[in-house]
């Protein structure tokens, strides 16, 4: 039987000097994992079985640490590091009963003891993961995870010709994916340090020669902008966390023609729910028809997913319907064969009873060449109740007086959408954020 | 400085552009009724929306639900009263 911890799992293939996790000035092998977890979990007897809180600043040190604890306490808790300890979580967090707070730090590790763990030296076979998130609806929740459900979508044949960028936090679910993809496969992960710039991320990633990326669709896009993009042969395209739509597939698909793109549809709640390959946008409609774990109401996709976390930490249990089915709160429109996400549903803007979802017209206004991203939102109106509105991104080094894109975009808009989706107010701005993830950020 | 007139009837004019809409009279006049005019409700939100940017104004939000201009001139006028 497979172990259930990533220490054991690592044990179980050749222990060599190939470098696995690569950070700006460090660097691990299996070798060194191997030895470092032996050496911490003697030095650090005291946290066996210990239910323990971890706040990390480094991902590099992070990796590492899962590693050594996992299996080994009763419980690990990661804080988003974009997180500040705000009311919220720190409401979640005071209600825990935690053992111990493991704070990493860059240089050094700082193990703060709450309280002694339960007596009991059996070592745990299966320790609880509990990641912290703002989920779907964007409430602070935190979800209980486990190795066998954190890995359920994990390939683990040992391919080892992948080398890995992360650009999750490995705070995240998506992180924890390509995480554990790579380290379970005996593949490389490079990390960079928290606080480089996206230039300085995709140098390290060039400089390891990274020729597999999982990521946003609008980190893809940014990517795509970056002149070092030309100096990358990639094998593996993962993308995920938002819409893909076609535009981004064929960019990427005449950028590297001989990568696979895959992107993923998963959420943090139920953990990933299907991967497409076919390097089209949306899936084939025949997933959700012949699914017993998927269904569409209203536009809305429902999912059973055996993966998903186990419960909220409160206690609460995840909003199922009577048939055990969680909203994802994302929409869905059948053309044909294919199922296409259209956007969430609590992004809807309702102009004078019809409703638009934003990321429909800004998938519409990306298509123009001059731009580079956009965020649509609705802008409280005394006649119609909202208005939509655009702000918009002009790619760098183009040349464009703002009238004539204004003009261009209308245009477009006008051929491609009804009227009351077509934006009434259009800004160009100079920076449209995206958060620890790669998302657009929404209000 | 354009004056509140002017400001009104260019973005009268561009909101019937936008929403795609002609202007049905042969000129904007006082009397002109505004359901008449060929500005349809969005347009008139967009109109509102877009006034409330460059004026700073938006007398709809804190008018009384049941007065609606019926008029180009008292539409004017509503705007007018607002910026004193």
């Amino acid at each position: 039987m497979q172990p259930s911890n990533l220490l054991d799992n690592i044990l179980s293939s050749s222990i060599d000097d190939k470098l696995v996790l690569i950070s700006e000035n460090e660097n691990s092998s299996l070798r060194t994992l191997k030895e470092d977890s032996i050496l911490f979990r003697s030095r650090y007897k005291n946290l066996k079985n210990s239910n323990c809180l971890i706040i990390s600043e480094n991902s590099f040190h992070l990796a590492r640490h899962l590693i050594f604890l996992d299996g080994f306490v009763s419980n690990l808790t990661l804080i988003p590091t974009s997180l500040s300890i705000n009311d919220k979580y720190k409401e979640l967090i005071d209600t825990e009963k935690f053992n111990h707070i493991i704070h990493i730090l860059h240089d050094e590790l700082k193990i703060k003891k709450l309280k002694d763990p339960k007596v009991n030296q059996n070592l745990i076979t299966l320790t609880k993961w509990v990641l912290l998130t703002s989920g779907t609806s964007g409430e602070p929740k935190a979800l209980v995870h486990d190795f066998n459900s954190l890995t359920k979508r994990v390939s683990s044949k040992k391919q080892g010709e992948l080398i890995w960028g992360l650009t999750y936090g490995l705070d995240r679910f998506a992180g924890l994916q390509v995480f554990l993809q790579s380290i379970l496969s005996n593949q490389c992960l490079v990390i960079p340090n928290h606080n480089s710039n996206f230039n300085e991320q995709i140098d390290l990633f060039l400089q390891n020669k990274v020729n597999a990326l999982s990521a946003t669709p609008s980190f893809w896009k940014k990517f795509l902008m970056n002149k070092s993009s030309e100096g990358f042969s990639f094998k593996q395209i993962t993308l995920g966390g938002e819409i893909a739509d076609q535009m981004i597939l064929d960019s990427l698909h005449s950028k590297y023609k001989d990568s696979n793109i895959f992107h993923i549809y998963a959420s943090t709640e139920l953990g990933a729910i299907f991967c497409i390959k076919d390097k089209k946008e949306g899936f084939p409609k025949k997933i959700v028809d012949q699914s017993s774990n998927l269904k569409l109401i209203e536009n809305e996709l429902f999912v059973k997913s055996k993966s998903k976390a186990s419960a909220y930490l409160n206690g609460t249990d995840l909003l199922l319907d009577k048939q055990g089915f969680f909203p994802t709160g994302d929409l869905v429109k059948i053309e044909g064969e294919r199922a296409k996400f259209i956007g969430r549903k609590t992004g809807t803007i309702n102009v004078g009873g019809n409703k638009v979802i934003p990321e429909e017209v800004e998938t519409v206004i990306n298509q123009l060449e001059y731009v580079q991203l956009s965020l649509v939102e609705g802008k409280k109106n005394s006649i119609l109740g909202s208005l939509v509105c655009a702000k918009v991104k002009i790619k760098d080094n183009v040349e464009i007086d703002k009238k004539e894109l204004k003009n261009l975009i209308n245009q477009h808009c006008k051929d491609k959408l009804e009227q009351f989706k077509r934006p009434a107010m259009i800004k160009f701005v100079e920076e449209i954020k995206t958060n620890a993830t790669g998302k657009i950020l929404r209000d | 400085m354009k004056n509140i007139e002017e400001t009104i009837k260019e973005n009268f004019l561009n909101a019937l552009e936008q929403t795609d809409k002609e202007l049905l009279v042969p000129s904007l006049e006082e009397d002109t009724i505004l359901l008449e005019s060929g500005l349809d409700s969005l347009g008139f939100a967009i109109l509102v929306a877009t006034l409330e940017e460059e004026l700073d104004l938006d007398p709809f939000q804190e008018l009384e639900s049941a007065v609606y201009p019926k008029t180009y001139g008292e539409f004017i006028k509503i705007y007018s009263n607002a910026a004193k």
